[in-house]
């Protein structure tokens, strides 16, 4: 019996051979990589305020082949962000994101938001002196939000302190809201690509199978390849276990919150909350602002906001440069 | 159709890649697991006394000293050490404690190592050291020291039923890359009384573990000392240390020179003998016999690494040498006994003959003028 799913026969444009098209589907991989080996991990990491460093330390001194497969979740979740942010650079410097495309770029600006909070509450939970001061200072920035700051804090940190309710938190937030919600949006994401097509539209097709799925095994061998290596060259360490009492001289977060670290060391607190809020609106609404600017200022208007963009664009960079550098 | 023998080429480029990433990885893990410290596994039996140690921080040291450990490791936990043998000592079994649970004592029995390290403990009670104590309150007895010995007992214990083994293995870790360290012999053969350790590290052998000694892999059995594919050059050691030769394959026997000492049978080849008893005993041709045995043990070492000629050629130097020495000695007991007889060394007066042959060397310095005693 011949089984014929029509979705198999399709054809593909040319243009997805293209890497610099195809950004989106790396971290559609990856992100199964990091469903896959956060199970491995989930096998030994104990989410508890005692034993969670002991844990992790553990997996990554003690089990065979823990450090590997930390190694590919940690480096796979830092590939996975920058992938997101390569993809979503790309959309805006070719206007994918234009009309009829506007809730497609919703959906992926939803799915980089909560990819930053999985990778928060990710290095949250392992409790060393990087991911407590981090968690402390996380929450305390959600506990300048106007309003509701206070009421936010506690329900991230689950009372006044860090403490065993903050860590059942922050990893039922980790392993299972966040994955849900990503699974959710990647799928809201697809289906919209599906119906409102990609931007790119290409005269030479070729087919899914086998052309496209060689492809992308290639695509998944070379990311499996590049991440084992790095994790063999640079094997996950572990810091200083949490110290409440002591202050580490540097806390830094992962290199994708530099930006927004930089910016809260420039300007008041006040401002470092709310300006980061605003542009999560305006970054999530950027196609219909737009499309709105468009009509009211002209074309203008436009090449101003993109020229925004840019400069955002330059300001993301140098930050992570000089933060990774001092 | 299209064959798709391109794709199909980088697909297999990229397998081989993955697959020589794979050896990577299988490369560092066994590199990380030669310097993993093993996981300890506590019985439901060590339970209570691991969670009381731990949450009130009593003997510290000790927990983490035995979660590194090979009991550690193999479960071997605080009830099976600290409950003692039935067969052990009365000073163990009468011992005060401090623990909740009255059965517990602090000292543990040699007779509870022997139930797991039986062909060890047997060798230690052939071996010279299993003597330590009784030599030391004989040494009490013949010669009639006045001095507190208490100060004596901290090599001597050795020979005690709670100190022998954690003599030499450090309580708890109970290591044997430790154990094997020349250092851990220092603790009772090196300072003015004995500069063995001091004499090791001026010869050549020492110098190549001064040099290269903190490289080692000393967990690396002494028999296995030898060039190996599994190991680094650096890695292997390359020069003898005590155990090399005082422990050959690893006998806790130390020698099995527990009858006669090397300096005796030296005398007894002579004819020379402190003791009359000796003399009904030995004859020079026995100890001769006897010299000559371990002579053939020691080349047996030896010439691992150095030929038969080499050795022949050190071992007839050796010999001379000691030869010389020995030869000033005997010229000089008489003066030495002049010495005692006037009493200007504060030295015991009982059996003097047996002190001046058997132990002129080491009762010199132990007990003379200018020790530390």
């Amino acid at each position: 019996m011949k089984i014929n799913i029509e979705f198999l026969n399709e054809e593909l444009p040319e243009t997805l051979k293209d890497f610099f098209y195809a950004l989106g589907g790396t971290p559609f991989f990856l992100f199964f990589l990091q469903v896959f080996t956060g199970i491995f991990l989930l096998i030994y990491y104990i989410p508890s305020y005692e034993s969670a460093y002991e844990s992790v330390y553990r997996i990554t001194y003690t089990i065979p082949m823990g450090w590997w497969i930390r190694g590919l979740h940690r480096y796979g979740a830092t590939l996975f962000i920058f992938c997101l942010f390569l993809h979503m650079i790309r959309v805006f410097v070719t206007n994918a994101y234009s009309s009829p495309r506007e809730l497609t770029w919703v959906a992926g600006g939803i799915l980089l938001i909560l990819s930053l909070g999985a990778g928060f509450t990710g290095y949250s939970l392992i409790n060393d002196q990087l991911s407590y001061w981090a968690t402390k200072v996380g929450t305390e920035i959600a506990g300048s939000v106007p309003l509701i700051g206070h009421w936010l804090s506690v329900l991230i940190k689950g009372g006044e302190r860090i403490s065993q309710f903050t860590v059942s938190r922050l990893f039922t937030l980790h392993i299972f809201i966040i994955p849900l919600l990503l699974a959710v949006f990647i799928a809201a994401h697809l289906l919209l690509v599906r119906k409102y097509g990609v931007s790119f539209e290409a005269e030479r097709k070729y087919p899914l199978i086998p052309e496209h799925l060689y492809l992308e095994i290639n695509i998944f061998i070379f990311l499996l390849t590049f991440i084992t290596l790095i994790s063999a060259i640079f094997p996950p360490e572990l810091g200083e276990r949490a110290n409440p009492l002591r202050t580490p001289s540097h806390i830094k977060p992962e290199w994708y919150f530099y930006p927004l670290y930089l910016f809260l060391k420039l300007v008041p607190l006040k401002i470092g909350i709310m300006v980061p809020i605003l542009f999560i609106f305006i970054f999530l609404l950027y196609p219909f602002i737009e499309k709105s600017c468009e009509r009211l200022a002209g074309r203008g208007g436009v090449l101003l906001l993109r020229t925004a963009g840019v400069l955002l664009y330059l300001y993301f960079v140098l930050a992570i440069i000089r933060e990774s550098i001092y | 159709m299209k064959n798709y023998s391109y794709e199909r080429v980088v697909t297999g480029i990229l397998a081989v890649l993955m697959l020589i990433a794979l050896i990577i990885v299988g490369g560092v893990e066994v590199q990380r697991r030669a310097g993993r410290v093993p996981e300890p596994y506590i019985s439901a039996e060590s339970l209570p006394c691991y969670e009381c140690h731990t949450e009130r921080g009593l003997s510290k040291i000790s927990v983490i000293g035995w979660k590194k450990s090979k009991h550690g490791e193999k479960g071997v936990g605080c009830n099976e050490c600290h409950l003692p043998a039935k067969e052990a000592g009365e000073e163990i079994l009468t011992e005060k404690t401090e623990c909740e649970d009255k059965k517990v004592r602090r000292s543990v029995s040699f007779h509870t190592c022997k139930r797991c390290h039986k062909k060890q403990f047997e060798e230690f009670e052939k071996g010279l050291h299993s003597s330590g104590m009784k030599n030391l309150e004989l040494a009490v007895r013949t010669i009639g020291i006045e001095k507190d010995i208490s100060s004596c007992s901290s090599c001597h214990s050795i020979g005690s039923e709670k100190n022998a083994c954690s003599s030499c293995h450090i309580p708890h870790l109970y290591s044997t890359s430790s154990a094997r360290k020349p250092e851990t012999c220092a603790r009772c053969h090196d300072g003015k009384e004995k500069a063995v350790y001091s004499y090791f590290l001026s010869s050549s052998h020492g110098t190549i573990f001064k040099v290269k000694g903190e490289t080692w892999n000393w967990e690396l059995k002494i028999e296995d000392w030898k060039p190996s594919l599994s190991l680094p050059a650096s890695l292997i050691p390359d020069s003898p240390v005590c155990g090399t030769c005082h422990m050959i394959d690893g006998s806790h026997t130390v020698g099995l020179h527990k009858e006669l000492s090397f300096k005796v049978l030296r005398m007894a080849k002579k004819g020379i003998y402190p003791l009359k008893e000796l003399e009904r005993e030995m004859t020079s041709e026995y100890a001769e016999e006897i010299l000559n045995k371990r002579k053939e043990e020691l080349k047996k070492v030896c010439i691992r690494c150095h030929t038969r000629n080499f050795f022949e050629l050190k071992i007839k130097e050796l010999e001379r040498n000691i030869d010389y020495a020995d030869t000033y000695l005997l010229n000089a007991l008489p003066s030495l006994k002049g010495i005692y007889d006037t009493e200007l060394i504060p030295f015991p007066q009982k059996n003097k003959n047996l002190l001046l042959y058997q132990h002129s060397y080491d009762f010199l310095t132990h007990f003379g003028k200018g020790s530390i005693y």
